[in-house]
């Protein structure tokens, strides 16, 4: 009986054009995110934010003085505030803050992701060895990622950029990814133990796989996913410590990012007289931040089923 | 086929001990005896049937013989090698010709591969053919398990199959290789009766078509006794009684295989 249903089941699937696995996971995956108001709220803030990121390469083509870093109006040479010109206003030496604005977009998203992406890599490579392997070499990468995990990230890249001057921005997008995986590598450790027990796992030990191919080839597409939510989630972090840094005045010099537009106006003494100044970059700085979060939280809903649940039932 | 003469596995006085991991502060380990002196020989072609309830040591048993476990004592025999203490390449070798098929077929396929992947993995795995002959022998071993037409199943992923399709998947992947010796742990005690009839059938086909040697592990002897040439009966971690599948079940000499045979189900009229 069960049988014969299942095959009338596989012919409807047959009829359908050959649906891909992941195109057909990612609108699964979709359908469950759209329902969520927090995450629809923080992909369309992402969307904006992405839009200035671009919109950030043509500003100079519209005029030089539209350049972010090198672009000054000739007729000004103090801050003004906002007008047709300028629709921010302009900073202290005559350049466009909108368009600094716009720069700063396109470093956020930058650091953000870059960094993130690496500390995610580094995070998941560690944590499935580490929970593959166990023992020894289990306590080892463990008990470093506990050591890198209470060295405060911030005070470690200040200290580094006080000895070596300034930091390039890469360098600081490095600094950030090497001292931001060890909490994702311990989540994926987590989740490699309870996979590794799993039958599957065994199945392909009785085949004869390689610890390599049962890492990557068999552990690692079941926590990619939880990887992913987890970057959400290291993007935001990446983004205010890049911030923090540049605010203090450790930023890369030769890039215009928020955190720098912030330092400009402290050390201007502008912090009181140009709120037009001020505020953009700050606004900027938590919106961006929070629609990473939300763009996380909401995911983390499509990927964990019980979430789901409890919110149905509310 | 069926060569008596030819021993294929042949288990030698294992024993293994399970122990709980004892803390510093959590008092002493306990220990339980999955394994106490156990010794059969399984023979080339036949079908090898081990009966018991749960707990009496008879999946330890089939993992003991994949290498999933070491044994704490005892030897463990493959067409007369000692397969006890081998490593790398000699496992390797070992993993080619002795295949499993688990118990739950929602677990024991990777939900990230497709229906293709997961049977081709053992070709990859011990770089059997190219990619034109492997997709042939994919084919071959789909079809060999009633799965038709193959071709179509490439491409399906575990959740868009029924269990019964899933453990024929799994089934089609152990006999990809052509392996010598398969361990059947229970293949058909999470499927529907109707569907168990199937599995047993396609596992009697395979057998005769490739004569390969099974070792069928089951908690029913009607199981044991529709499939079996011969069964063994394990009771807590210890063999008591192996024979005929004829003789065990019409003249049970142990008194645990004879409540066994009492606690089956019969229909009155």
């Amino acid at each position: 009986m069960t049988e014969n249903r299942s095959i009338q089941i596989s012919n409807d699937n047959k009829r359908s054009p050959k649906k891909f696995p992941t195109v057909e996971r990612f609108l699964e995956g979709w359908s469950v995110y759209k329902e969520n108001l927090i995450g629809k709220i923080g992909l369309t803030l992402l969307i904006i934010f992405a839009v200035m990121a671009i919109a950030s390469f043509f500003t100079p083509l519209i005029d030089p003085m539209y350049h972010p870093m090198t672009g000054v109006d000739p007729d000004i040479s103090h801050s003004t505030s906002p007008s047709w010109r300028h629709w921010l206003g302009t900073d202290f030496i005559g350049r466009d803050i909108l368009c600094q604005l716009l720069a700063g977009a396109r470093i956020a998203f930058m650091v953000g992701i870059s960094a993130a992406f690496m500390s995610i890599f580094l995070g998941t490579i560690i944590g499935m060895i580490a929970g593959y392997t166990g023992k020894v070499v289990d306590t080892l990468l463990m008990r470093l990622a506990d050591m890198i995990m209470v060295m405060p990230t911030l005070l470690v890249v200040l200290i580094l950029s006080s000895l070596f001057g300034q930091l390039n921005i890469w360098t600081i997008v490095l600094l950030i990814a090497l001292f931001r995986w060890p909490g994702v590598s311990r989540v994926i450790r987590a989740q490699t133990l309870s996979l590794k027990e799993r039958p599957f796992i065994e199945a392909a030990k009785v085949t004869g796989a390689s610890h390599f191919r049962i890492i990557f080839r068999h552990i690692m597409p079941n926590v990619l996913p939880l990887s992913l939510l987890y970057m959400t989630f290291r993007v935001t972090s990446a983004i205010i410590i890049e911030a923090a840094l540049a605010f203090l005045g450790f930023g890369d010099p030769s890039t215009v990012s928020w955190g720098m537009m912030l330092q400009w106006v402290w050390k201007t003494g502008h912090m009181f007289q140009a709120p037009y100044w001020l505020l953009p970059p700050g606004i900027c700085i938590s919106l961006l931040t929070l629609s990473f979060y939300m763009l996380g939280r909401a995911m983390e809903e499509v990927l964990d089923p019980r979430l789901r649940k409890e919110i149905a039932q509310e | 086929m069926k060569d008596p003469n030819k021993v294929i596995i042949q288990l030698e006085h294992i024993s293994k001990t399970f122990r709980t991991s004892a803390s510093l502060f959590k008092g002493d380990q306990k220990e339980v005896i999955a394994l106490n002196d156990v010794s059969f020989k399984i023979f080339k072609g036949e079908i090898f049937g081990l009966v018991g309830e749960s707990g009496s040591g008879k999946t330890t048993t089939g993992r003991l013989i994949v290498k999933l476990e070491e044994p704490d004592d005892g030897k463990l025999l493959l067409g007369g090698d000692d397969i006890t203490k081998i490593k790398g390449k000699a496992l390797k070798n070992f993993r080619r010709k002795v295949q499993m098929i688990f118990q739950d077929p929602y677990q024991s396929l990777n939900p990230y591969l497709s229906v293709y992947d997961s049977v081709s993995e053992p070709l990859v795995v011990h770089n059997v053919g190219n990619s034109e002959t492997r997709k042939d022998m994919v084919r071959q071993s789909l079809n060999s398990v009633g799965l038709a037409p193959p071709d179509d199943f490439f491409y399906r992923y575990p959740h868009q199959m029924s269990g019964g399709q899933r453990q024929r998947i799994a089934i089609a992947r152990a006999m990809v290789l052509k392996p010598e010796f398969v361990v059947a742990d229970e293949p058909t005690s999470m499927l529907d009766a109707s569907i168990a009839i199937h599995i047993f059938n396609i596992l009697s086909e395979i057998q005769k078509k490739l004569n390969v040697t099974f070792l069928f592990i089951t908690h029913s002897l009607a199981a044991a006794r529709y499939l079996c040439d011969r069964i063994a009966v394990m009771y807590k971690g210890e063999l008591v009684e192996i024979g005929s599948a004829e003789n065990i079940i019409q003249n049970p000499s142990h008194p645990y295989t004879r409540a066994l045979i009492d606690a089956h189900p019969r229909f009155r009229y």
